[in-house]
């Protein structure tokens, strides 16, 4: 009897325990309020939230990477204390530096990641309608923008875990997606027209003037004049004259939903402990030209500066808070950046087609606005050194820089304006100089997870 | 504390009105037995020795007095018992007469280690450590929050149990320690896993911002923990199970090991109402010396009188010195300790209680440093009958805890004070002599969190027969906080944090924590010699965080700073979710009550591992043999003068899974401006990794328990080797995939090896003098085995920004130990040198960053019965620590004490004179130092009260303490203290950034019981 009872409770305890364990999924389900898994992604009712995962990615990197290329490059001195900033105003980014990879490194590379899929994802969403569905023409001239901006940017460019393709295999592979864009956008329009749509037609002409400024920008770096010159040829509406710039493009933010980064790095409400991009030392320091406004501002790291601060820029040219003036407007966390323009196609057209009146006459036009003589019969050589100074005005710090200098290096090696700066690195005690790093390096985070390296 | 008294009254009436029922069967043929339970030796009382007649299942607390009384007792003759942790037991035979009371005194004589002391193993019912094979530290807590000016439970762990290492980080108040058992093997968390009373502890932070004088910007340093709401004069003892060998069945969550926390409880029987109040008062204090900060006055310095005032009217190669921490009035102050507590313990023929509350005010050396908290706990038992009886555990804290700017953020007293410079004003003239803000600009740094835990337990244990037992617990711990950071337009910490129109953000994270446990025991004997205990068990765990955020950015004037009123708000929130099932089964073998051999297995399931729930077994076996009851062996052990002898061994397993949702991948969303509206877009989340596992523990631990000359001298000794496999190691996701983030799996190998020793000892009994001493000798091996993957061969610890890549993973070598060159030396010791460049060698271990030894010494004398002195040393060592704050004076801003030696460096001319100067220029691994140390961790006097001049005031017992805590410290180590830790919110990073040092607690407190 004894041993029954005892049986009879171990029996019990068992019995507990199985029903414990045959209910135990229900028991270990769990929500998550935060996520979507990707089987979701074939719901027709996400398909503008993945167009806005295109526009928003590229927006995110192309704020960020706009900012520290400006640092990597002249256009900007870094006074951060901490050292992976310094180390970006060096040339000196190690393959570790978080501050890169977090911020110009991952973020295009997510950029690149979401058009693509969301470009292979809506070619299947759509079906038929994709051919002239401008929510895919926009995912394409955006995936062409970023891989634009890789080539541009980036020393190699791995794809998918790949091995790493150089700029202009990048540049060839921007090339496709813009004539995509075109294609799909062209469609788009004609439907537009045919339903009396006049938003679809704007949007389409929007579209199809952004990818033939991508493209020709994709051309002209990789040396391909002709392809470049009839892409920008092809912008509508396209640059008349300083009063009337034709076609512009423009990435957007806002305070309460993504602020501008540049905005901490220079405005002035950012405040002096933020602040840590002035033009000390760079070929803009004391530059008198209203698209480039520099006021006097304190900044973080007040041993490197001088009574009353360096210069700092307000709102460039390419900023929509941009106001035309020496002294110029802040810059906000609101304030827009220019993408692409009519403007950049003319350049572009400017160095494709080399020295002409035509080209002498809009180069001595845009000198104008920073109360520069006019060039006279300037030889081949003074026009391009000319223009490329110019141009280094026109698209200040909103990321054209690194681009253009690595084209330079490119296309016209023996230059010796709008290089890359070398030599001691100003304010240093220990003998530091500038590193020799002209793109921005793979870093190990892709070394140690990608079997292709 | 009236409201106190009132609730205590209402518990109290509650549990007379239960009692009463119980007790309204008492018999009339009955008497009463009265006593006392004292030290053999010196015949002083102790407090709290549980009082028993077994024949009758009645028993009782000794109050303050050591005092007891047992009415109602049937006439006749009983053996009473009495037992305290640290004394053998003591019986006395009393023969009760009907309405007559009997007098007895029971003398327990100190006992340095007892093989039947009972604990807690996660089985059903109170356990031998004889049938156990594994070694289980305890921590007599009560008697320790007697005696010393601890004030958190970490402080309560340090230096009490060898194996448990705390590594304090910062002394400043609410800052968290890091605790670790037999040192780490994982990478991702080696925090044990905590229980309250059978209650799953949160033992995470408490919600708040990090202070880093950026407004809500993230800096590092250090975090804060819900364990620092647990009330050390709550607790009666604390378990510390030290890894899997042990903890196999706490489960997936336990390969970091297990701490049970025992509450105080009232005692079934009792009949008296013990009331306890305790006053501390005193003050935390800065002890250490501030070194100097120095400035060469050189020409360049005299010809700039806008930034270097004080180098005007004086010669070159003038030397200024000073530091605005220790010159400004502003910048230290002497906190103070405000600790006031009063408990009720009471009890009756079937229930019992405990009621207690505490109001804790703790300042620190910094103006904007405090740590506020209020504390009730109510703890019921109920026995309704010998089958069946019920305990019900509850404890709320209300806490406000005021941090200040973080010790490494530019805006930190710290930092502004050693990288300043005398003589020199940078920006405000006010700000002469300290390199970022003044003291009163930091002290203007509001950051405070209000938190409020609440944890609720209930457990019933039944037993039907005699057989069987079975216990069920269910509980919620439950931690809310409300997180606040407020810059108000103007401040300094607002134009920092780039707002000057002021900033205001909230933060309320909540936890819920759901325990359901149910354990059952089945004992019966195979013949006369061999006993069988079978044991089934099932434990549910949920836990749910969810937090919301809220920010205002432009205050429209100072009185107004509610967020919705701020020119722009922003909000956010966050969520999580994790749950764990887990099922045993044990079997123990007992032969003749002194062999016992156990073996079980556990299976685990977690929702962390997403849709495919996987069942993880995790077995166990152990051995336990107590040699000195063997007849073969019991001459040879008498012989030897040895009382007790138990051999043991343990081996076993355990898991630790992953965060939530790691294992699924997913997408989430954003908001995107879209020209002139806003939408939201598609984001990747999480890669995710669904073939994950958990980290799995397995551990060998050996060793033996020793009681020699007549208990007078105890040794415990421990070898274990405890290895993790599948350890979680998060990889970086290459971005070229488009998942810009990490994702864990299952990869390396890490081992831990050590032993721990324990020897304890009464070394002096006389009745005016007594002298009982524990040493604690701790030594960790530990070693990262393999990475599992080939290919990699080091990884550099992540989040070290003023060390970055000096710490790092390598396969035979310590986990995060320090990789940096050496510098190179000719025969004469002089630096080699590459032109102006040190000569350094390639990177080499130069050793690990926490300690590998510990050493604690512990001695308690008692003088004439009612003084007693207890003093604690704490060693560590065989461990490197980076002086950063060092390393920056001297590289970049040139004002430590070596740069200003006249003999190293020509004040006048700035020539160098010794070579070393070189090094200390720009080698930053050349602040590597030995983080050896021995500190003073506690010392105290108490003084009992004489009886008659206790009684004189109604009360049982008084007594006075003054105590202090980390008094002294010798450490060759240059820095302030090398045990501060600059990351302390890191897992691994360790480095002495700016971290406020372990300061001095002295403090007074008065004990009554009535």
């Amino acid at each position: 009897m004894r041993l029954n009872n005892r049986i009879r409770g171990r029996l019990g305890v068992l019995a507990i325990a199985a029903v414990a364990l045959a209910g135990c999924d229900d028991l270990l389900s769990v929500e998550n309020p935060g996520a979507i898994e990707p089987e979701e992604l074939t719901n027709p009712q996400y398909t503008q939230l993945m167009v806005n995962g295109v526009i928003g990615e590229f927006q995110n990197f192309f704020a960020y990477t706009s900012m520290y290329s400006s640092a990597f490059t002249d256009e900007f001195r870094n006074h951060h204390v901490y050292f992976e900033n310094r180390d970006i105003d060096m040339r000196d980014v190690g393959t570790s530096n978080g501050t890169y990879v977090i911020y110009v490194w991952n973020t295009m590379h997510r950029s690149r990641f979401m058009s693509d899929s969301i470009a292979s994802r809506l070619t299947t969403l759509l079906a038929d309608s994709a051919s002239s569905d401008l929510r895919l023409a926009r995912v394409y001239a955006y995936g062409g923008l970023t891989y634009t901006f890789m080539g541009e940017n980036l020393c190699e460019v791995p794809i998918n875990m790949g091995p790493g393709n150089s700029p202009q295999q990048v540049f060839d592979m921007a090339l496709p997606r813009f004539e995509n864009a075109l294609a799909i956008a062209t469609a788009g329009r004609q439907v537009g027209v045919q339903r009396a749509n006049e938003g679809m037609i704007a949007s389409a002409d929007s579209l199809i003037a952004l990818a033939h400024v991508g493209a020709a920008r994709a051309a002209l770096n990789n040396g391909d004049f002709a392809t470049a010159i009839a892409h920008a040829e092809a912008v509508s509406p396209a640059y008349v004259s300083p009063e009337d710039e034709g076609f512009t493009f423009w990435a957007s933010f806002e305070e309460n939903v993504f602020n501008l980064p540049m905005w901490q790095a220079i405005a002035t409400e950012a405040g002096g402990g933020n602040r840590w991009l002035s033009v000390l030392y760079t070929p803009f320091d004391s530059l008198q030209d209203p698209r480039i406004p520099l006021v006097q501002k304190t900044i973080m790291n007040a041993e490197l500066t001088q009574e009353g601060g360096p210069l700092v820029p307000n709102a460039p040219s390419s900023y929509s808070t941009h106001d035309g003036t020496v002294e110029g407007a802040d810059v906000t966390r609101s304030t827009d950046v220019r993408i692409a323009s009519a403007l950049e196609a003319r350049y572009i057209i400017a160095e494709a087609e080399g020295l002409n009146a035509e080209n002498l006459a809009f180069l001595n036009e845009r000198r104008a606005i920073g109360n520069k003589d006019p060039l006279v019969a300037p030889s081949a050589d003074e026009y391009m050194a000319a223009l490329r100074t110019e141009r280094s005005i026109e698209f200040f710090a909103d990321g054209h820089r690194l681009g253009d200098l690595r084209r330079y290096d490119s296309l016209y090696p023996n230059r010796t304006d709008n290089t890359w700066q070398t030599g001691p690195y100003p304010g240093s005690t220990t003998g530091e100089v500038y590193g020799t790093q002209t793109c921005w390096p793979v870093p190990l985070s892709e070394l140690e997870g990608n079997p292709n390296y | 504390m009236s409201r106190l008294r009132k609730l205590a009254g209402f518990a109290l009436a509650i549990a007379a009105t239960i009692g009463l029922q119980v007790d309204f069967a008492a018999a009339q043929d009955t008497g009463t037995i009265r006593g006392r339970v004292q030290e053999a030796a010196t015949a002083r009382p102790l407090s709290g020795a549980q009082v028993y007649i077994p024949e009758l299942d009645r028993g009782g607390l000794a109050n303050a007095s050591g005092e007891f009384l047992l009415p109602n007792i049937p006439a006749g003759t009983y053996t009473v018992t009495a037992e305290m942790i640290g004394y053998s037991r003591g019986e006395a035979q009393v023969t009760v007469t009907a309405g007559e009371v009997a007098i007895t005194s029971i003398q327990l004589s100190q006992q340095a280690i007892s093989i039947d002391e009972i604990v807690v193993t996660g089985t059903a019912g109170a356990v031998s450590k004889r049938t156990i094979g594994n070694s289980i530290a305890t921590v007599d807590a009560a008697a320790m929050t007697e005696r010393t000016a601890i004030s958190t439970l970490t402080e309560l762990l340090q230096a009490k149990t060898p194996g448990l290492t705390l590594l304090p980080n910062s002394g400043t108040m609410g800052t968290a320690a890091d605790m670790r058992i037999r040192g780490a093997g994982s990478l991702i968390n080696n925090s044990p896993v905590i229980y309250v009373d059978g209650v799953r502890f949160n033992d995470g932070g408490i919600g708040t911002f990090t202070p880093s004088g950026a407004g809500a910007t993230a800096f590092s340093g250090q975090t804060t923990s819900a364990l620092a709401n647990l009330n050390p004069n709550d607790i009666e003892s604390i378990e510390v199970i030290k890894g899997p060998a042990a903890a196999t069945l706490y489960g997936a969550e336990a390969a970091n090991g297990v701490i049970q926390i025992i509450t105080k409880k009232g005692s079934v029987g009792q009949q008296s109402l013990q009331w306890n109040a305790r006053f501390e008062y005193g003050a935390n204090d800065w002890d250490l010396e501030i070194p100097d900060n120095y400035t060469v006055c050189n020409e360049a310095k005299i010809a700039a009188p806008g930034t270097w005032p004080g180098c005007q009217g004086v010669t070159p190669g003038t030397i200024l010195r000073g530091n605005p921490l220790r010159d400004d009035p502003a910048a230290l102050r002497s906190g103070m300790v405000r600790k006031q507590a009063l408990s009720l313990r009471g009890g009756g023929e079937a229930y019992s209680f405990y009621i207690a509350g505490e109001n804790v005010d703790e300042e620190g050396v910094f103006f904007n440093n405090s740590d506020e908290r209020r504390s009730i706990r109510a703890n019921f038992s109920l026995q309704p009958s010998d089958v069946l009886d019920f305990t019900v555990t509850s404890s709320y804290n209300r806490g406000m805890l005021r941090l200040p700017v973080g010790d490494e953020a530019a805006q930190g007293m710290l930092l502004s004070a050693f990288r300043g410079r005398p003589g020199r004003i940078t920006g405000d003239s006010l700000n002469a002599g300290w390199a970022t803000t003044r003291a009163e600009q930091a002290n203007s740094y509001d950051n405070s969190t209000k938190s409020d835990h609440l944890t609720l337990g209930a457990t019933a244990n039944y037993r039907p027969f005699g057989w069987l037992t079975n216990r069920v617990t269910v509980g919620l711990d439950y931690t809310s906080s409300l997180a606040q950071i407020l810059s108000l337009p103007g401040s300094t910490d607002a134009d920092y944090a780039g707002t000057p129109d002021g900033f205001v953000a909230q933060r309320v994270p909540r936890t819920y924590i759901y325990t359901v446990d149910y354990v059952g025991n089945a004992n019966f004997d195979l013949n006369e010699d061999v006993s069988s205990t079978t044991s089934v068990g099932f434990q549910y765990n949920y836990r749910h965080f969810e937090s919301i955020y809220a920010s205002g950015t432009g205050l429209a004037a100072e009185p107004l700073t509610q967020i919705d009123l701020a020119q722009l708000t922003r909000g956010s929130n966050s969520y999580s979710d994790a749950k764990s099932l887990g099922l045993f089964l044990q079997e123990q073998i007992g032969w003749k009550n002194r062999l016992f051999v156990t073996g079980a297995v556990r299976m685990d399931n977690s929702s962390v591992f997403g849709d495919d729930i996987e069942q993880i077994f995790y077995p166990k076996a152990q051995v336990s043999y107590v040699m000195s009851e063997e007849p073969t062996f019991s001459n040879f052990f008498d012989r030897i003068r040895v009382n007790e002898f138990r051999l043991r061994g343990a081996w076993g397993q355990a898991g630790q899974a992953p965060p939530p949702y790691v294992a699924t991948q997913t997408y989430t969303a954003g908001r995107v401006v879209l020209g002139e509206s806003v939408g939201s877009f598609l984001r990747t989340l999480a890669y995710g990794n669904p073939d994950l596992e958990p980290e799995r523990g397995s551990e060998l631990e050996l060793g033996f328990d020793l009681s020699a000359f007549d208990n007078r001298l105890g040794l415990e000794l421990t070898y274990y080797n405890k290895t993790m496999d599948d350890v979680l190691i998060t990889r970086p996701i290459p971005a070229s995939t488009g998942w810009v983030s990490s994702r864990y799996v299952n990869l390396g190998k890490t081992k831990n090896t050590g032993f721990e020793v324990l020897l304890s000892g009464s070394i002096l009994e006389t009745p005016r003098f007594a002298w009982t001493s524990d040493l604690s000798i701790a030594t960790n091996s530990n070693e990262l085995v393999s990475f599992g993957d080939p290919s990699l061969e080091v990884l550099s610890v992540s989040g070290a920004s003023y060390s970055p890549g000096y710490q790092q993973h390598r396969p035979g070598y310590p986990l995060a130990g320090f990789w940096v060159p050496s510098v190179q030396r000719n025969a004469d010791g002089t630096p080699v040198m590459n032109g102006a460049a040190v000569a350094l060698t390639e990177a080499r271990f130069q050793g690990p960053a926490v300690p590998t030894k510990e050493i604690s010494f512990s001695n308690t004398f008692t003088l004439f019965r009612d003084f007693q002195v207890f003093a604690l040393f704490d060693y560590k060592g065989g461990h490197k620590v980076f002086n950063y704050k060092e390393y920056n004076r001297c590289r970049f801003q040139d004002n430590c004490a070596r740069m200003a030696d006249p003999s190293n460096v020509d004040p006048v001319t700035g020539e160098v004179l010794n070579p070393e100067v070189y090094v200390w220029r720009q080698v930053p691994y050349a602040y590597l130092e030995d983080g050896d140390f021995i500190k003073l961790r506690d010392l105290s006097l108490t003084y009992s009260l004489p009886q008659n001049l206790v009684q004189r005031v109604g009360a049982n017992a008084a007594s006075i303490t003054l105590a202090g805590h980390n008094l002294a410290l010798w450490s060759d180590y240059s820095g302030l203290d090398p045990e501060v830790n600059g990351y302390g919110n890191r897992s691994f990073v360790r480095a002495d950034v700016y971290a406020v040092p372990m300061i001095r607690r002295m403090t007074m407190s008065v004990n009554l019981s009535f």
